[in-house]
């Protein structure tokens, strides 16, 4: 069977998806009553409605739904791998090597994530950068990072 | 009188040395990210909040608002001379302004816009200090039950004004809703969806999921598309000011932008963009034959740039008296205030009035800088629009990582962040805008209280909220609004409305 929107079943499932998540891991919070609500009710009324729209969303994705906007598309798969892991590498990094390398590593490596590469260019801006980030913020404005690693 | 009062003391505030230099700051921030499409206020301001910590409130403030009303600026800049939009609200501009820039009257249109935006923003402010205290008065007969409708009724809004499909941007808002509870539940002490981790029991930061949906969701879209080149229309540009007849047809023009920017900036969920695209039909509509819309009609860049800095600036009134915020800038403007331990809502006005004043001041202060910064550097500006892309995505990384690490000095809120662009990214391409998304975070452990202690009040009896008049006012405008989008007919005018982005 054909789909008619891709985007509506797949937002669809996104939302599903949230709605168990957190419904399972609200599942252990009492909700009490309307009167005198605990914890766990507002969360639950929330789960269930996000639930609601999520199917809605399948169902309109299945039967009605615009295909032509409904396509996805392909998704190019090296941005996002390295902004969020340029991110990550400096996250995990900060602690064990101090700010300017994670920095500067981080900065060399979300320059590959775009279509026009150039290495060297890359490795330039990186260091100055990293340069002006540490002047600015810890020099002048005094932010507290770690600087040396353990 | 009262209002001349608030204002002297407004400006006292405002015009210290140390406000005069942080709207400046502010407002070529805002220009510059009006100019460099890629990067909007939302990410900028989420950068920027961690740096304003050490501020006091009111410089803080004044600073971030600049960046906001700065863009609207920038953006129109870009649109006129380069036809690229830094801004979405400077997308209609593109339409007749860089068509004025091709036909040699560059110089007029970027002349038109800057003074039609300052028109708007003397409007806007004036109306600020006009209804902000009224507004404010009437927020304090609220009770909890009404406030609950105001904030649904503000989703609403912001559901009926996103583009695209309904039913997504309603799952963004309960997405974010539910976002908005994670951590420490404030009744009863319960941390919830922690998921062992302490670093949860603060709950999710705003700032975290705007810079990792607007800042780096945006760098992660970008990337995915070929980088375009920009030609740089004018590089010189001379002749700024306007023929007579071209005086003629922008001022009414402006006018009109100005007012209907005023009336929709204050709407839940109105703001800047959709200000302008109104702006743009309403003088397309009332010039009828006689206009030449598209082919350089001045009075298509003096009545839209009007319109979304107007409404750039009454989107200030209800997150100032009501302590709601209508769009996804405001409600950073309510973590901002937040963050200096300042509740919004109406007692903003009575308790910190110096905050409420001199904001209001060094707004409309700002828009005369912005005049006086634009016009000249013009040539600057569009300078900037050479640097690559490429080069711009490390920065903007950078500036996204310092100012998330630098909220609590933790590397769980980067990977936080880095979740939060994937997720935004995805959405984005599955056709669900961030902004709903971000106006639940906000919106959600305040709904919560109202709705607990509404019903708390009414023992547990759910009529309470359409047997209060004013609730059930707000209610029924929240329904008639969704069954209007609804409605066949309206829907398919809506779409079109839409289209024409």
């Amino acid at each position: 069977m054909r789909l008619r929107s891709a985007r509506d079943v797949a937002v669809g499932l996104v939302f599903l998806g949230f709605a168990a998540l957190f419904w399972w891991f609200g599942r252990d919070h009492p909700t009490g009553t309307a009167a005198r609500m605990d914890a766990g009710y507002f969360p639950m009324l929330l789960s269930a409605l996000l639930a609601l729209v999520g199917a809605a969303c399948v169902l309109r994705g299945l039967f009605a739904g615009d295909p032509e906007e409904g396509r996805i598309g392909a998704i190019a798969l090296r941005p996002v791998a390295l902004v969020a892991g340029a991110v990550l590498l400096f996250a995990l990094t900060l602690d064990l090597v101090g700010f300017l390398p994670a920095m500067f590593a981080s900065l060399v490596l979300v320059g590959f994530a775009g279509t026009e590469r150039r290495p060297l260019e890359s490795v330039i801006a990186a260091a100055v950068l990293t340069g002006f980030g540490w002047l600015v913020f810890i020099r002048l404005l005094g932010l507290q990072f770690p600087m040396t690693g353990f | 009188m009262d209002l001349l009062d608030n204002i002297a003391l407004g400006f006292g505030v405002a015009l210290t040395l140390q406000n005069i230099a942080y709207a400046f700051v502010g407002c070529v921030l805002g220009t510059l990210i009006g100019v460099l499409p890629g990067i909007g206020p939302v990410a900028t301001i989420a950068m920027l909040l961690p740096v304003t910590y050490a501020l006091p409130p009111v410089s803080a403030l004044i600073m971030l608002a600049g960046i906001y009303y700065g863009a609207q600026y920038g953006g129109s800049t870009t649109s006129i001379l380069v036809n690229l939009p830094g801004e979405s609200a400077s997308v209609v501009t593109c339409i007749d302004g860089y068509q004025m820039a091709r036909n040699g009257r560059a110089g007029a249109a970027l002349a038109a816009a800057a003074l039609a935006s300052f028109l708007a923003g003397t409007v806007g402010t004036l109306l600020i200090a006009a209804f902000g205290p009224l507004l404010s008065e009437l927020a304090f007969t609220f009770g909890q039950a009404d406030y609950f409708a105001l904030m649904v009724l503000g989703l609403v809004c912001a559901v009926v004004l996103a583009s695209g499909s309904l039913l997504r941007a309603v799952g963004m808002i309960l997405l974010g809703l539910l976002f908005g509870l994670v951590g420490r539940d404030v009744n009863t002490g319960i941390a919830r969806y922690d998921l062992g981790r302490t670093e949860l029991i603060d709950g999710i930061g705003f700032v975290v999921v705007a810079l990792g949906m607007f800042g780096l969701g945006e760098i992660i879209a970008n990337l995915s598309r070929r980088e375009e080149k920009r030609e740089v229309f004018a590089r010189r540009v001379s002749g700024l000011w306007l023929t007579r007849e071209e005086f003629r047809a922008a001022t009414p023009a402006a006018l009109r932008g100005s007012a209907l920017g005023s009336f929709l900036g204050i709407l839940p969920g109105g703001g800047p963009t959709i200000s302008a695209f109104s702006a743009y039909t309403l003088e397309k509509r009332l010039a009828g034959q006689r206009g030449t819309f598209g082919a350089g009609d001045i009075r298509g860049v003096a009545g839209p740039e009007a319109a979304n800095n107007a409404a750039a600036q009454t989107t200030f009134i209800p997150m100032l008296t009501l302590g709601i915020p209508p769009n996804a800038t405001m409600a950073l403007m309510v973590g901002a205030l937040t963050l200096h331990n300042i509740q919004p809502g109406p007692q903003v006005m009575t308790q910190n009035p110096q905050l409420f004043w001199g904001l209001i001041a060094s707004m409309w202060i700002g828009n005369l800088m912005l005049v006086v910064l634009n016009l000249p550097l013009i040539g600057l500006w569009v300078r900037l629009l050479q640097v690559p892309y490429r080069l711009m995505v490390p920065a903007i990384l950078m500036f996204c990582m310092i100012g998330v690490w630098s909220l609590n000095g933790s590397s769980f809120d980067l990977l936080l962040m880095a979740f939060f662009a994937v997720l935004g990214f995805v959405m984005a391409r599955l056709g669900c805008e961030g902004a709903p998304l971000l106006l639940g975070l906000i919106l959600g452990p305040m709904m919560e209280e109202s709705l607990r202690r509404a019903l708390l009040l009414s023992r547990g009896d759910w009529s309470t909220f359409i047997t209060r008049p004013i609730s059930a006012t707000l209610l029924a405008v929240a329904l008639a609004l969704l069954v209007a989008v609804l409605l066949p007919t309206l829907r398919r005018k809506r779409e079109e409305a839409f289209r024409e982005e």
